[in-house]
């Protein structure tokens, strides 16, 4: 159930950033999507893996899988909105001022 | 290049993604995806990465076994394994240490433990060989036996099975060249256990007899509690351990009476251990796989589980052995070996033929254990320790998306073994320095936990569970 509740949020979120995109004429390439996707999927194991082994009663296991699995989603998210914001300041500062 | 999807692409791959999402634990896990061989065993519904096989992992030379006699172990020759003097020195030190704890109030050992340890064991059914004489038969009914398919009798029985308490079912046709071979020749009272050309079965004095034509070994487990068992080797710990052996009693006797009720019989353990060589029996059924600990290890409760079994002539489709990678994997990993504290497991990396010492059958090539060893340890902490089970990355309870992942990779491939050992080192570290009878978990904290589950068993293991 709650996957079907991750999948549902993460569709919207994901929605809502492509119209933005759009709209605001942010240019996203195709690998920065992708480490864009593998962040999420390495986020939502995180979260399944930290509250299963919290279920489990194994609190060291769920904080040394938030840690595995966590900190590469964050990286990977930090370097795909990283690398889309360098780009399309770049293109903005390198464009023809207008006369 | 920027993506260029419309609006109607764009929402369907999400969908995807999202979907991808929602089953990727599912799918790894198998249990809805992939059907477990479901032609030859339409009654067990394994995971997806459990494949079988026509042998097992463990290698057999069925020449070189024979019949054993049960009360060659250490449960029935310890003294004789270890002296007379060693034995009563045992006895005074585990008086000594039970005596002490329970003063000391030591977790694991204080009054209330050992109050639920004796608790648990009570209230069992009677345990008998011979069917019981008062089941209502299809004789008494009137009525002709049950008949149906061995396939149709394994489904049925397996069904009941679940519902009195089993956590997996499997079958064995006994052979005289080699199954059989897994039926005690004496039991752990020293009768001698003899398969005869008879229509009923029968016990005295001195002997069981089994009638030929009961060539079916119905192999059942009943898992046991794996937050319990983290306690090990405490007297809370062996509490789990006898609670299952007293659910058994009862589940053997209805069994029994099950199978008078259809018109056939039901041979079974006559006490503990009695009958047949359960890991044996377990991973000819396909219950599990051997191990570095010389029991089963099962891809439902990793070692965490129980096995019995009972003989009948209600034909029965076989089930074929299992491949999980669990053999394999206990080559590398050696983390029972590290955490006994009397050191009895093997260290070695391939299994051996050579028993240790006359507690062990010959026949088969195992990680045999030095069993002396074990039970010494046994008799100073006063219970029956489990530190090995506990210390097993199998013995999970699989909730978590990880295990589906270690089981799915150790299954595939011997290649991550070593890495998948050192992260249980983080997951499941166990006490650092531990003491004569320290636990790997505090019990004190297990007393405090009022939302384990009924038995303390994951019951809907193995099940569909989205
Ligand atoms: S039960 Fe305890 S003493 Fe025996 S082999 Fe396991 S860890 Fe060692
Ligand atoms: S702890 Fe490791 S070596 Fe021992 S039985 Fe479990 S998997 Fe095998």
């Amino acid at each position: 159930m709650w996957w079907l509740v991750l999948g549902i949020v993460i569709g919207a979120l994901g929605f809502w950033l492509v119209s933005w995109a759009k709209a605001h004429k942010v240019a996203v390439q195709w690998y920065e999507w992708l480490l864009g996707v593998i962040a999420i999927g390495l986020g939502a194991l995180a979260l399944q893996n930290y509250y299963a082994f919290l279920r489990e009663m194994e609190p060291q296991a769920a904080m040394v899988m938030l840690a595995l699995l966590g900190i590469p989603a964050l990286a990977l998210a930090i370097i795909a909105v990283g690398l889309a914001w360098w780009q399309n300041t770049k293109k903005v500062a390198g464009a023809p001022k207008k006369s | 290049m920027a993506f260029n999807l419309t609006r109607r692409e764009f929402l369907k791959d999400l969908g995807l993604l999202g979907a991808g999402i929602t089953l990727a634990p599912a799918a790894v896990s198998g249990n809805t995806i992939f059907d477990w061989d479901n032609e030859k065993t339409p009654q067990l519904h394994r995971p997806g990465w459990v494949s079988t096989s026509s042998v097992p992992t463990m290698e057999i030379d069925w020449d070189k076994m024979q019949r054993w006699r049960e009360w060659r172990t250490t449960r029935g020759s310890f003294p004789e394994y270890v002296g007379k003097e060693r034995d009563d020195r045992l006895t005074k030190l585990q008086t000594e240490n039970l005596d002490r704890w329970v003063k000391q109030n030591k977790p694991g050992y204080t009054l209330k433990d050992r109050a639920l340890q004796n608790a648990a064991g009570q209230g069992s059914g009677a345990q008998s060989f011979l069917p019981p004489k008062d089941a209502t038969t299809p004789d008494k009914l009137g009525v002709a036996p049950w008949k149906g398919s061995p396939e149709d009798a394994a489904l049925m029985l397996t069904a009941a099975m679940r519902h009195m308490g089993a956590g997996t079912v499997g079958f064995v046709e006994l052979d005289s060249r080699t199954t059989e071979k897994l039926i005690y020749a004496e039991d752990p009272d020293k009768k001698v256990m003899s398969i005869e050309d008879v229509a009923n079965p029968s016990e005295d004095d001195k002997k069981r007899v089994i009638p030929k034509k009961a060539r079916w070994v119905i192999v059942w487990t009943i898992p046991m509690s794996q937050e319990t068992m983290k306690t090990a080797p405490t007297a809370l710990c062996s509490m789990t351990t006898g609670l299952t052996y007293t659910t058994n009693r009862s589940f053997q006797l209805r069994l029994q009476y099950f199978l008078a009720g259809l018109g056939y019989m039901g041979l079974g353990e006559n006490s503990t251990n009695a009958l047949g060589i359960s890991p044996a029996l377990g991973t000819m059924a396909g219950l599990g796989e051997m191990s570095r600990l010389n029991r089963l290890i099962t891809p439902e409760w990793g070692p965490i589980a129980r096995v019995f079994k009972m003989v009948t002539d209600l034909p029965l489709a076989p089930t074929k052995p299992i491949n999980a990678g669990i053999m394999q994997f206990c080559k590398v990993c050696k983390k029972c070996a590290e955490f006994c504290p009397s050191k009895a497991l093997s260290f070695d990396t391939e299994p051996s033929w050579e028993p240790r010492g006359p507690w062990s059958n010959p026949g088969h090539k195992a990680f045999f254990e030095d069993s002396t060893k074990c039970r010494a340890y046994w008799r100073q902490v006063g219970t029956n320790c489990g530190l090995c089970f506990t210390a097993c990355p199998f013995g999970t309870k699989n909730q978590a998306f990880f295990h589906a992942f270690r089981n799915a990779l150790t299954s595939a491939t011997p290649v991550f073994d070593s890495a998948l050992r050192a992260v249980d080192d983080w997951i499941n570290p166990g006490p650092a320095n531990p003491e004569l009878g320290d636990p790997f978990k505090n019990p004190e904290d297990w007393w405090k936990r009022t939302d384990l589950p009924i038995y303390g068993i994951n019951t809907s293991s193995g099940l569909s569970t989205i």
